[in-house]
């Protein structure tokens, strides 16, 4: 049994919040990565959740603490403009309020990949500043590769409710 | 950003003296201002040189095109000042896509085009040279399978300049 560290709950937290986002608006079939280069092995619509830099803050004079402020990317990657405008108001509808950041526990057999085994809830990441882009490459879209045809880049800077001692 | 500054009940005389401080001041916070400009273009150009795949870019060999230039080179910081607007830009849209077209395949990552999309696109891998691609003969079609991973240059350098100017203008706020 081990415990995945701050920044991969962190990354975990996100893509079970957007899986559950996508469960409950009827978007169906669409893969939830953190492997840039997993997304173009498998077929658009899909998302692509990855880590930024981080901000550790210290939260007063006198003590060590901190708190830490990361930067979260999430990649759109849709089938057409259409859907990717609708799957991108969808995830910012639902993630501006924040979110909960979890503690996973994950088993690991010899030879084997790690599976979850169970996860607690440990605080919240709330947001400090989201933007949302489209990604223009400035190439017609039809020279482009299917999966960069209709990307949208959404970009937060969301704060760990938990201070680290 | 807009700043509004308000003048309360004053002696005569006293009026004068405020502007100057005022103007002064106004001074200061440009200082301030390019100040974040400078410390944003740095750490945006750091971000790419840190993350170089291969250490001779093949644009600083004497065959390269001309109309080519390395990303951190097209990468300026534009200051603006006519007196009542202050403000500045870092990379001018136009030149990037002129002399460094890859600046935004870099920053969001994906699939380059091969030559089925650009049938121009042909050249040759040279292994012994840190895997350059060069354009020119024996002319093989390139077919990239492997995507670029992105940089996020641009969103990591917004990010900086947002904190810089929280600090900066938390300084003024009562």
């Amino acid at each position: 049994m081990a415990l995945y560290r701050i920044s991969r709950n962190i990354e975990k937290s996100t893509i079970d919040r957007i899986n559950t986002i996508l469960a409950e608006n009827n978007w169906l079939g669409i893969a939830v990565e953190k492997t840039f280069a997993r997304i173009y092995e498998i077929s658009c619509p899909s998302v692509c959740i990855r880590t930024g830099e981080t901000a550790h803050k210290f939260i007063e004079v006198g003590t060590d603490a901190t708190q830490r402020e990361v930067q979260i990317f999430i990649d759109i990657f849709a089938s057409n403009e259409g859907q990717m405008l609708d799957l991108k108001d969808t995830l910012v509808e639902c993630l501006k309020h924040g979110w909960d950041y979890f503690e996973y526990n994950v088993k690991r057999e010899a030879g084997q990949d790690a599976v979850y085994d169970s996860k607690a809830r440990c605080g919240r990441l709330g947001i400090v500043s989201f933007t949302e882009a489209p990604v223009n490459f400035n190439i017609p879209k039809s020279d482009l590769d299917i999966h960069d045809r209709h990307r949208w880049l959404i970009t937060i800077t969301a704060k760990y409710s938990k201070v680290e001692e | 950003m807009k700043f509004k500054v308000t003048l309360k009940e004053r002696k005569r005389g006293q009026l004068k003296s405020e502007i100057r401080f005022i103007t002064s001041s106004i001074q200061e916070f440009k200082i301030n201002i390019l100040d974040i400009g400078q410390k944003a273009e740095v750490k945006m150009k750091g971000i790419i040189d840190a993350n170089r795949q291969r250490p001779v870019s093949p644009h600083d060999d004497t065959n390269a095109r001309a109309s080519r230039k390395s990303l951190i080179d097209t990468i300026k910081l534009d200051v603006f000042d006519s007196g009542d607007i202050f403000s500045w830009g870092l990379g001018n849209i136009s030149e990037l896509n002129q002399y460094s077209p890859h600046w935004a395949m870099i920053n969001w990552g994906g699939l380059p085009p091969s030559t089925k999309d650009y049938p121009t696109l042909r050249g040759k891998f040279e292994p012994d040279g840190g895997g350059l691609f060069r354009k020119g003969k024996p002319y093989f079609p390139i077919y990239p399978t492997k995507p670029i991973r992105p940089l996020n240059y641009i969103e990591t350098t917004t990010n900086m300049v947002r904190t810089s100017l929280e600090a900066f203008t938390n300084l003024f706020r009562r």
